[in-house]
């Protein structure tokens, strides 16, 4: 069967996310969101960077169509002026800086210079590709999905092209950017050089180091305040890059930073002490100051009354919490797919909105937009079935009713369930449909998830789902919640006050609340609230729990234990389920019971299996190291000598009364992809009309390093190893 | 840059007790060929086809075809394969099509005797690369574990000779699945191959793939031949137990079609398409013609003489070593042509 889903009518705009962390396609018809998933949930690679190839096989399958019948393919971030700001941070702390000159010569060379090539070869599409400036892509996935017709909108992360944070306007289909804080000074840097620091992995573990928050005290802050960064009034930041090492090194920090915390970053392997508690609990200090104060000043500059977030640092819910008890905004909107994920969407919005100028998209029948973020790929009942009948499972099958009444009835009994059914989350949070679920009045469910299923650190607290209408019964906000992105506190008459315990595992285990596993140390929560509308399965299963036990909280944490993406199709489940302490498995229309099975079925396929499958080297890796030297003495030495300064002021200065908001330099955020690589001059023009921080004569200093890097790209054919490569752990992805 | 490890993110097939396996029911998919993505939709019986099968005759005449990947389609949508070109260019004709990508001959006989003969029928069909002499034991080494990249080893049904008479193991299919080494991409040796003489006929960079598939040259399908060519050996010695186990099995079927006429259509690889060579494989399969009269040899490297060199070379995908769309046109013409010369329709 040919495709039959596309009519000519149809505006179909797909965007993708790849080659910086956790890779994604969205595809979007006539405006609305019809499918959008990350790539690690195929390829079963966490923070899968790679070509999304699987993610956009998903996307066109779900409309039944071909690429020949997308109006246009649309990348998230612009790669010529992401190009300036890698060379300018390169030029700033030249002659150092070789070896990360190298590691990225080798990345831009096989992938990001050739990011249309690489689509037109993978998906042999011919059409228009279309790029998107990151921030923006990041504001279009926050503000488009919203219900506001007029919002402020800020977007907080690592770095974009040159911003790391930035003020947008939205206003009915139009964004445009009002201030932008510019690389190197980046909040989403400095979390994650602490994540880094605290011993987790970086791209990976920012939420985690939030986790840790609430078991230490701010005893750092006036540390990080003093000696790693500026804090202005209006939320604008200055780092002292004396003590980080990323714009010259592979790493985020350097021995600087160590001797300002009394020693080196905690290794993965060790404990975690009351340093890293501290460490944990005073940047999250800081970060909650940060965002609040740009968020205020957001208000004042765009004079709206609601706000839009995304970008990584959105899924800081603590923060989030804050924003919407503090701020002086009257309501807020987070996208769920807030990190790179998200702006494979919002690029595909952006690009729809402002190229053919279309209006907003009303609800449908009262579902907004997002409408719970459910966009993954769904498996039918054969094909559960299929994989149970596969490996000899032995279950049973039951109707919605029934099924609801049994894993309601399951949780009530203090089992664990795994729970598979419909189609699967967009974003990093798991929301009912690829979950693991238990009873949160038992006051052992923490550890025993954290240790036995989850197989993670054991403080790390687990999320409730609420039925949204009971919301205000079990905490202080019974604000909606659905993507799991704020923090509310359980109220204080469900609370209980045990003595101070300084042992981790001890303090997770005392009973805070009447709701223990879902209550963390701080008796904060990161809710969930669940309406029916968007995932009447999984309602209906906590409705029945409530009915059974007066409670209507359950306990929600993602359906895969550490180091492995969230389930994706059935496979994937059976084999979490058996490889943990899981006690039943619902998976669509069918019931598993781990008593009934066979203990041995499918323990030899564990997730360290899976990790050895990665191994990819680099064929090219030898041509183009000896290339990136001759590049790096020949070009860039060169023109640094030759150039009166760099865009990259490196100075550091306390409470200088400069605020360090830029105004937005360019009108436009999307172009068309238009060179097709056969003369390199014009191809250096073509980079070079994106570069805005050097002025005409300056620019053409760059001329013959670019032509030299493009001979170089041109030389080599595109290298798997790097078109597939894993997202480092301990530097963020920002070259 | 061609990404083999891009494959569905859909499981296509399911443990079958008497088959081993067979597609996953009610499935609609987008595979992902680099070259051509095409979508396949499966039926309530677990087979390639649009439309759900009926046991009892609708009024017309029917073929059931039996066979492996090249009769299941792979590599083309449903509509686009060769019983369903047949079915669509011949009036009152239905064609229900049992084929099972990645099966031996002797599953597909098993799949007459277990499943297809329930449904009423006029004439069988049996379509199988020659590679399929290969699959004719208790395991098939087959394709890629969705993540690891492994070899999957699959236990399947298979015939064995027990004094004298035909038997079969494996009943019901063990379900153990076990891993055997990493894959090298399935066209890789003769990629990397092709890639040297690139090379050295002075290309720096570029698509290998690409150009093998567009150069159309001698010496393009004699490198994507040297994958099966090794088993062409099978049929070259008379003597061979393989066949001597495969021609059993057709006879089997024969035995059990009840004088059905059965067309026998095995299909070698691109180099005998492409250069109409004739090996010894066509006397073994005309032998089994002349001994039954409801034996009907279609020589597809025969047929195919008269095209141009070019489409002959065309009906071969090199990604997928299945055929192309023109190839599964031909072919049906092909069987289109047997059908009326044979008056069967």
């Amino acid at each position: 069967m040919n495709s039959k889903g596309a009519d000519n009518k149809d505006v179909f705009l797909l965007g993708i996310s790849a080659f910086f962390h956790d890779s994604a396609s969205a595809l979007i018809k006539n405006g609305k969101i019809a499918a959008a998933s990350q790539e690690e949930r195929f390829s079963r690679v966490k923070n899968d960077s790679s070509f999304p190839s699987s993610a956009i096989n998903y996307c066109l399958e779900e409309e039944r169509i071909d690429v020949s019948d997308l109006n246009a393919i649309v990348y998230y971030d612009n790669p010529y002026r992401t190009l300036e700001r890698i060379i300018s941070s390169h030029l700033t702390v030249a002659p150092e800086g070789s070896n990360l000159w190298k590691n990225v010569i080798e990345e831009w060379v096989n992938t990001k210079l050739r990011i249309p090539e690489i689509i037109r070869r993978s998906l042999n599409y011919d059409g228009d590709i279309y790029f998107v400036e990151h921030h923006i892509s990041h504001a279009a996935s926050a503000f488009f999905p919203s219900p506001f017709n007029d919002a402020a909108i800020l977007t907080i992360d690592g770095v974009g092209e040159w911003a790391t944070s930035c003020i947008c306007h939205g206003h009915h289909n139009t964004i445009e950017i009002v201030k932008q804080l510019e690389y190197p000074d980046s909040l989403g840097l400095l979390y994650s050089a602490f994540t880094y620091f605290c011993g987790f992995k970086v791209n990976d573990g920012e939420y985690k180091l939030m986790g840790l928050a609430p078991y230490g005290r701010p005893v750092y802050v006036d540390t990080i305040k003093d000696n790693l960064i500026d804090i202005k009034d209006d939320g604008s930041i200055k780092l002292n890059m004396k003590f980080f090492g990323y714009m010259k090194d592979l790493s985020m920090i350097n021995a600087s930073f160590d001797e300002l915390f009394g020693g080196g970053p905690r290794k993965r392997e060790n404990p975690i002490t009351q340093r890293e508690m501290d460490i944990a609990r005073s940047i999250q200090a800081v970060t909650e100051e940060i965002v609040l104060k740009m968020a205020n000043y957001a208000h004042d500059v765009v004079g709206s009354k609601y706000l839009c977030l995304a970008g990584g640092v959105a899924l800081n819910c603590v923060a989030n919490g804050r924003l919407l008890r503090e701020s002086k905004f009257e309501d807020i909107w987070i996208q769920p797919a807030a990190g790179d994920a998200g702006g494979a969407l919002g690029a595909a919005l952006y690009l729809y909105h402002t190229l053919f100028d279309a209006q907003r998209v009303p609800d449908d029948q009262g579902i907004p937009l997002q409408a719970g973020s459910y966009f993954g790929p769904r498996y039918s009942d054969d094909e559960a079935k299929s994989c149970l009948d596969t490996y000899g499972f032995k279950y049973e099958r039951v109707n919605g009713e029934e099924r609801s009444k049994i894993l309601a009835k399951a949780l009530a009994a203090g089992k664990v369930v795994g729970h598979f059914s419909g189609r699967m989350e967009f974003g990093p949070r798991a929301l009912g449909s690829r979950s693991i679920l238990g009873d949160p009045r038992d006051e052992m469910m923490q550890s025993k998830l954290n240790l036995k299923i989850k197989f993670r650190e054991s403080f790390r607290p687990f999320a409730p789902t609420v039925l949204i209408e009971d919301a205000g019964e079990y905490f202080d906000s019974s604000h909606e919640s659905p993507y799991m992105l704020l923090i509310a506190n359980v109220r204080q008459d469900r609370c209980l006050y045990p003595h101070g315990e300084t042992d981790v595992i001890k303090r997770v285990n005392q009973k805070r609340s009447d709701i223990p596993a879902v209550t963390h140390v701080d008796y904060s929560a990161r809710i969930q609230t669940i309406d029916r509308r968007f995932n009447p399965v999984y309602y209906d299963i906590i409705k029945r729990f409530k009915e059974l036990t007066g409670c209507s909280v359950v306990v929600n944490t993602s359906f895969n234990v550490r180091d492995e993406p969230i389930v994706c199709q059935p496979y994937d489940a059976v084999r979490c389920f058996m490889n943990t302490d899981m006690d039943v498995l619902a998976i669509e229309d069918f019931i598993v019971y781990k008593s009934d099975q066979d203990p041995l079925l499918l323990k030899e396929d564990t997730m360290e299996t899976y990790l050895k499958a990665d191994g990819a080297e680099s064929k090219n890796g030898r041509k183009i190291g000896k290339a990136s030297t001759r590049l790096f003495s020949k070009h860039l030495l060169k023109i640094k000598q030759n150039i009166d300064e760099s865009p990259i002021d490196l100075s550091f200065e306390h409470n200088s009364t400069q605020s360090n908001w830029r105004d937005n330099r360019n009108e436009q955020y999307h172009w068309l992809f238009n060179f097709n690589g056969s003369n390199k001059s014009a191809e250096v023009e073509e980079i070079l009309s994106f570069w805005d921080h050097y002025d005409s004569n300056d620019r053409e200093i760059f001329k013959p390093l670019l032509k030299s890097l493009i001979k170089l790209e041109k030389s080599v054919d595109i290298d798997r190893a790097l078109t597939h490569r894993r997202v480092s752990e301990e530097m963020y992805v920002m070259f | 840059m061609q990404d083999t490890w891009t494959n569905s993110h859909r499981t296509d097939t399911t443990y079958h007790p008497l088959i081993g396996w067979l597609y996953v029911p009610n499935q609609f998919k987008r595979m992902p060929d680099p070259t051509q993505p095409y979508y396949i939709r499966t039926n309530n019986q677990g087979f390639r086809s649009n439309f759900d099968f009926n046991k009892e005759s609708q009024g017309k005449k029917r073929i059931i075809f039996l066979g492996d990947s090249f009769t299941a389609g792979d590599g083309v949508a449903n509509e686009g394969r060769f019983s369903d070109l047949v079915m669509d260019s011949i009036e009152n004709l239905e064609c229900y099509n049992f084929g099972l990508t990645a099966s031996g001959t002797d599953q597909q006989v098993l799949i007459y005797e277990h499943i297809a003969k329930q449904f009423d029928h006029d004439i069988i069909f049996l379509g199988f690369s020659l590679h399929d002499i290969t699959r004719l034991g208790p395991e098939l080494t087959w394709r890629a574990h969705r993540v690891r990249h492994e070899f999957v080893v699959l236990p399947k049904p298979y015939f064995y000779e027990n004094a004298g008479e035909l038997k079969v193991g494996n009943i019901p299919a063990p379900r153990h699945r076990t891993l055997r080494g990493p894959v090298q991409n399935n066209t890789g040796g003769v990629i990397n191959l092709a890639k040297r003489l690139y090379e050295l006929s002075g290309h720096s960079s570029g698509d290998v793939g690409r150009w093998m598939r567009e150069s159309q040259s001698y010496f393009s399908e004699v490198l994507l031949s040297y994958r099966t060519f090794s088993e062409y050996g099978r049929y070259y010695n008379k003597t061979d137990k393989n066949w001597h186990l495969m021609e059993r099995i057709i006879k089997r079927l024969v035995e059990d079609s009840d004088n059905k006429p059965i067309i026998l259509f095995p299909i070698p690889e691109v180099r005998a398409l492409s250069s109409a060579f004739r090996g010894e494989y066509q006397s073994l399969f005309e032998r089994l013609q002349n001994e039954f009269e409801n034996v009907i040899f279609l020589d597809i490297a025969e047929y195919v003489k008269d095209y141009p060199r070019r489409d002959r070379h065309n009906m071969m995908s090199v990604s997928t070593l299945h055929f192309t769309k023109l190839g599964n046109i031909i072919a049906s013409n092909a069987i289109r042509q047997c059908l009326i010369n044979n008056g069967l329709v």
